[in-house]
């Protein structure tokens, strides 16, 4: 055993990467290529190796020795030899099988003829190709690129994909070359590799994984400007449609007739055309087809981005199938899907082709530091009298509404008065309370579009200094300038909803001020436990939870307590 | 029975002709204890080396490969000694003698009689390597990266399966149920803790009583438990005896798992040879390197016997398989050790709760992760994690708060992470809010008497608590001076303490005292008794386990019973060999002659009773014949049995040889062969 050395290597996989260790940079630089970072802590980082991982580390060029013997070299034991024979199984695999396109035919070739065989009896697979195989080599259905690579990879075989790409309608556009206030426009240096990595020689489409508040719309901005062609893209909600556009307007040499809006409310389609998963995959009944995946054939598109692809929904990826001619873009802050289908993603979108983690990001001052304080606020008694006499199920809520927050949230904002602060709750009747309490505006889903996107350019302009807002500003809206968020009640279902939130602040403020997130917990209730759950996350991100108690009596001091 | 407990039992006289060996002489002058030196693989080699006998050779070779340390009988290996070796039943007998001299075999006698020998099951190991070699040849680096490793589940080391199994039975102790069965729910909870299939340890156990109720899994743990000590049956009761447990503890997980390799070899495979032979030649490996599996597969046994037992080995943690070009392949997984011998390293707490486990940690701290944590995952680094219920537990066990927080810093080095000292803190703070006490009660119908009451001094000074208007909490054991005390202020209490509701006509019975309430019934199982609020799991059970030999301990039924026989004191005599040995002609076993056939058929008889051979001449030339059986035919007689080669061409005589049948006329001159018998008769 070699305690000098900075990695544990379970036998199932995990990783296990000490970070005070002095070769821990490069050590993490390489895990980074071959395994999923699933938490960190503290001081020891766990990573895991997957299919998914190591198909992707093959698809940078590493090899299963070279892997295996890095990962012997930083171990404190012997590589468990499950683990060995998974990098070798999973990366040979990588190349094994490829589609090429061969005088205008798409063909899979397989290593092996006995690999042909084996593929070959599964009925998925067979039913993709056009005619019998001839040995390793097998004509395939035009239209089944992309299934038979969905296919292959949820029984464990990653295809490669040679098979090219079409350019689609050609489409002039560039970058500006100065922002409207006459900055020069410049890429930051992650933005650029990863387009580079994204558009280079063997790639074409593929996944970057980059944290909230890195200008994940910047790489997509590049690259369209890079290959020149008429471009989808397909984000969450409608929010986030019109922040694409005002962005692609701002930033880009395309003017409003080039750039369509395709969402629930209005269906343009434009050489360039934004529009919601949710407009793509609604129909009127169960039964139906889904009359808008149209918009993938409307027009010849040359790239199509998928921004949050980790939230990408079935039929989007059965649409994706049918067009794997085309270059695909995948956006996204995190690989781990909670439906754990990586391998689509993978299979249809393509191999991850870069990364930065959000921790980097933050040394390097791309993105704000933040402070995450959990308050303990007690239960109002006539709450916690309810709270003891309801069912399981009305708990959560009685103790998420508990009245008591009232009072902290009016402390927090008045210790941060001049901050620009969103409050965000879970229950809309605690939020119109608040907003009517406090008086403040209120953002939810009830509103219509156009009022909300007013209440969020004033907010940005300055003209409001606080928002509250429901759950729909917890994906993919834009809020450059908050810099405290206060989440006053919160679901215990997903817990990437607190990183998002967390998120949301997370853009580097011009004062280079620090970030705070406050959680109100009610005191003595499940609350506390909720919390803890959505908080690991977090805290595996690197941003543990500080813990501070409310105490009404104090309340000239709280907002000091609650805010060191 | 090991070589210990085998000399132990010897008769002075054994012992002094096995000191007198010169093996073993050269090592009893330097101070070797007699059993030390009969364990000490540098002596078996010595011996052997020193051997000139090719009998005793093969007769050895014989037994470990068919009986292992199975008992058997002295006529067995004199039957397989004619039918596999190549020996006359005589020479054989002869072999054992010499093999009883040299301290390397061991005899008992049943209560009936008859003889038993056999090899301590701890000597067989011994013998292995230098009789049996598995020949398992180490592959060469290239070749090892072409081997297909088997996909297995992780397992873990034998000593951290059964850690945390016993710890279980420290929680709770198993009873048994009325028939003698241990009750199932606690069976299968130490079955669960041990973390392996039934199935992964196919054939490990020879079978068991109520092995039906009882797991595999769950009988090692119960079985090696009881052997080592750490586990001891009290009223019905398997519990954790506190002090041997600690002793335990004191091991590093490195002997501790050795300590099991040979109690699991002994214990379990002693009596199945193939089975031992597989196990030592398997643990018998350097680590960490792939070999081929040499004679494990094949030749000891069928393929899917080594198969069966190698997954078993497997499944201890001891080694792991793989495939090599077709052929199975076997790895001796490395042994926990320590950086730096003797010292352990500290555990990992993560400030999520979760607790990382390195191989070096040693047994004891290990064990206390079991009281405060739940283990999530055994692995290189086993993982615990902190949570509300092993909070809960803790508390039950006796820690509070502060000692949780003590075993954490200490055991991780490092000061507990803020988000593990808030979540520990919030666990904690629910736990032992309420509590349920028996208690006496002084009632009083109306808040002026008991302020009357109240108000006296001496009852004042009884009251532990107010508990109302009309109620007080007292002190039980003045329940006497209080009635007194009442009757002279003027209330005396009714005579009988009245029980509030629950009442058994026993605690009615409380005779003395003033009303008393029971607030809660506080049974708990018979024999699993435990206070509530006990230090740590594993609390001594009473009592102390007197029985001296490990091996007279464990799961009645399972082990052999060598140890019921008493040791034979004979045996080794040439009249004992060779009964009448001294009422025959001397002749008839010094020089061949020539006799009547009523005579020869006389040599002949005795010849078959013994085992033994005869040389005879026939058609002018010698030979030698072993006879079976003898059919007379008035005077003369017809022999039948097998030809034997001469004495010196044996060694490369395989199996059996041809049969052959003599009749008396054919036999010119006659005599009886018996071994050599020199070295029997010098004492």
């Amino acid at each position: 055993m070699e305690n000098t050395r900075p990695l544990w290597v379970q036998s199932d996989g995990t990783l296990l990467l000490d970070e005070r260790h002095p070769e821990y940079a490069q050590a993490r630089d390489f895990l980074r290529e071959v395994a999923i970072l699933q938490k960190r802590p503290g001081f020891w980082h766990t990573y895991r190796l997957t299919p998914v991982t190591l198909w992707n580390a093959a698809a940078a060029g590493w090899t299963s020795v070279r892997v295996s013997e890095r990962l012997a070299a930083m171990a404190r034991c012997p590589l468990p030899a499950s683990v060995e024979q998974f990098v070798r199984m999973q990366m040979e695999r990588y190349g094994q099988i490829r589609l090429v396109s061969d005088g205008g035919e798409l063909v899979l070739l397989t290593d092996s003829l006995e690999l042909m065989e084996r593929v070959g009896r599964l009925e998925a697979i067979s039913a993709c190709f056009a005619g019998g195989p001839e040995g390793a080599r097998a004509a395939i259905r035009p239209e089944a690129r992309g299934w038979i690579k969905r296919e292959l990879a949820s029984a464990g075989y990653p295809v490669k994909d040679e098979a090219g790409f079409h350019e689609g309608q050609p489409l002039s556009v560039s970058l500006r070359s100065e922002t409207e206030d006459g900055r020069p426009v410049e890429l930051r240096d992650y933005q650029r590799e990863a387009v580079d990595a994204l558009l280079g020689d063997s790639a074409g489409s593929g996944v970057v994984v980059l944290p909230c508040g890195a200008g994940k719309t910047w790489v997509a901005m590049a690259a369209l400007a890079r290959l020149q062609c008429e471009t989808l893209i397909l984000t969450p909600n409608g929010v986030s449609v019109a922040q694409w556009i005002s962005e692609l307007l701002r930033h880009t040499t395309l003017t409003e007739s080039e750039v369509g809006e395709y969402t629930g409310q209005s269906k343009n389609v434009r050489p360039v055309t934004v529009a919601t998963y949710q407009v793509l995959t609604y129909r009127s009944s169960k039964g139906e087809e889904y009359p808008h995946l149209e918009l993938f054939v409307n027009r010849d598109w040359g790239l199509i981005v998928y921004d949050e692809v980790h939230l990408l929904p079935a039929p989007v990826f059965r649409m994706t199938a049918d067009i794997q001619a085309t270059r695909r873009l995948g956006l996204t802050a995190t690989l781990v899907r909670e439906d754990g289908r990586e391998e689509d993603a993978f299979a249809l979108i393509g191999p991850k082709r870069y990364e930065l983690p959000w921790k980097t990001m933050e040394d390097r001052g791309w993105i704000a530091e933040a402070e995450c304080t959990e308050v303990r606020v007690p239960m109002e008694p006539a709450a916690a009298a309810d709270y003891v006499a309801a069912p399981k199920s009305r708990r959560n809520r009685i103790a998420g509404e508990n009245p008591r927050k009232a009072e902290v949230v009016r402390a927090l904002l008045q210790r941060h008065s001049g901050v620009p602060t969103i409050v965000i709750g879970q229950y809309l009747d605690q939020l119109h309370g608040l907003a009517g309490e406090l008086s403040l505006p209120l953002i939810t889903g009830e509103m219509p579009l156009r009022g909300r996107k007013e209440l969020f350019e004033r907010f940005k302009r300055g003209e409001l200094g606080v928002l509250l807002v429901s759950k729909v500003a917890n994906f993919a809206v834009d809020l450059p300038d908050a810099a405290i968020a206060i989440q006053v009640s919160g679901s215990f279902g997903s817990r990437q909803e607190e990183a998002q939130r967390l998120g949301r602040i997370l853009r580097p403020k011009k004062n280079g001020a620090k970030a705070r997130f406050y959680s109100l917990v009610s005191e003595g209730t499940d609350e506390v436990e909720f919390s803890r759950n959505r908080g690991r996350f977090l805290l595996e991100q690197g941003y543990p939870y500080q813990i501070d108690y409310w105490n009404a009596e104090r309340v000239g001091e709280a907002a000091g307590e609650v805010c060191p | 029975m090991n070589v210990r407990r085998s000399v132990e039992r010897l008769p002075e006289a054994m012992k002094r002709l096995i000191a007198s060996d010169p093996a073993v002489k050269a090592r009893l002058e330097p101070g070797m204890e007699l059993a030390d030196t009969l364990s000490d693989p540098e002596w078996a080699e010595a011996w052997l080396h020193r051997c000139r006998d090719a009998d005793q050779i093969a007769v050895l070779r014989g037994v470990l490969n068919k009986y292992g340390a199975n008992p058997f009988e002295p006529e067995r290996i004199a039957a397989d000694a004619e039918e596999e070796l190549g020996l006359t039943g005589a020479e054989a007998r002869v072999a054992i003698a010499k093999l009883r001299r040299s301290g390397i075999v061991f005899a008992v006698r049943k209560s009936w009689g008859d003889r038993l020998i056999y090899v301590p099951d701890d000597a067989v190991a011994l013998w292995q390597p230098l009789l049996l070699p598995a020949d398992n040849r180490p592959l060469e680096p290239d070749e090892a990266w072409e081997v297909a490793p088997n996909a297995a589940d992780f397992r873990q080391p034998l000593a951290l399966g059964l850690l945390s199994a016993w710890h279980e039975i420290a929680r709770k102790p198993v009873a048994r149920t009325a028939k003698g069965a241990p009750q199932q729910a606690a069976v299968a909870r130490v079955a669960a803790a041990m973390r392996l299939e039934a199935e992964a340890l196919n054939g490990l156990l020879p079978t068991y009583p109520y092995g039906e109720q009882v797991p595999p899994q769950a009988m090692l743990a119960l079985d090696l438990g009881l052997v080592c000590g750490v586990l001891n049956e009290q009223d019905g009761v398997i519990g954790v005896q506190r002090s041997v447990l600690n002793e335990w503890l004191g091991l590093t997980l490195r002997e501790a798992d050795r300590r099991l390799h040979g109690l699991v070899m002994t214990r379990y495979c002693a009596s199945r040879p193939a089975f031992h032979l597989t196990f030592s030649a398997a643990l018998g490996l350097s680590a960490g390197k792939w070999h081929t599996e040499g004679r494990i597969g094949g030749q000891w046994q069928s393929r899917e016997e080594a198969d069966g037992r190698l997954a078993v080995l497997e499944a201890l943690g001891w080694i792991e398989r793989g495939t090599w070009r077709g052929q199975t392949v076997i790895r001796r997984r490395m042994e926990p050790m320590s950086y730096n011998e003797g010292e352990e390293s500290p555990f990992i707490l993560q400030p999520d709760g979760e607790i990382l486990v390195p191989p070096d940690v040693g047994l004891a701290t290990r064990w206390t992760l079991f009281d405060v944590a739940e283990m999530e995952k055994a692995d290189e680094l086993c993982v615990y994690r902190l949570t509300r219920r092993s909070c809960e537990e803790a508390f039950r066990l006796g820690y509070s708060l502060g000692e949780v927080l003590g075993v954490l810093e200490q055991g991780s080095q490092a000061p507990v992470p803020e988000p593990v000292r808030a979540a520990l803190r919030d666990w904690f703070a629910s736990l032992g809010r309420t509590e349920l006490v028996e208690a006496l009660v002084l009632r009083a119908d109306s808040k002026e008497v008991a302020d009357v009451v109240a108000s006296d001094a001496d009852i004042a000074g009884m009251i532990l608590e107010r508990i109302g208007d009309r109620h007080f909490l007292v002190d039980a054991a003045a329940g006497k001076a209080i009635r007194a005390k009442l009757r002279q202020v003027g209330y005396p209490p009714a005579d009988a303490v009245r029980m509030e509701r629950g009442a058994t006509d026993e605690s009615r019975r409380g005779g003395e005292r003033p009303e008393r309430v029971r607030l809660a019934s506080d049974e708990r199982p018979a024999g699993g008794d435990q206070p509530a609020r006990e230090r740590s799991a594993g609390g001594e059970l009473p009592g102390k386990d007197e029985r001296s030999s490990s091996e007279e301990r464990g799961w009645p039924g399972i082990g052999s019973a060598l140890s019921a026989f008493e040791a034979d004191r004979g045996g080794t005599g040439t009249e004992e060999l060779f009964p009448g040995l001294g009422d025959i002609p001397a002749t008839w076993v010094t020089r061949p002659r020539k006799y009547h056939p009523s005579t020869s058929k006389e040599l002949i008889r005795r010849a078959i009773e013994w085992r033994t051979a005869v040389r005879l001449e026939r058609e002018g030339d010698a030979c030698y014949f072993a006879p079976r059986s003898m059919r007379e035919n008035g005077a003369s007689w017809v022999a039948e049995g097998r030809w034997r080669h001469p004495s010196d061409g044996r060694d490369s005589i395989v199996g059996p040889m041809e049969p052959a049948r003599v009749r008396a006329e054919e036999v010119a001159e006659l005599m009886i062969v018996l071994p050599d018998l020199e070295e029997l008769e010098t004492n």
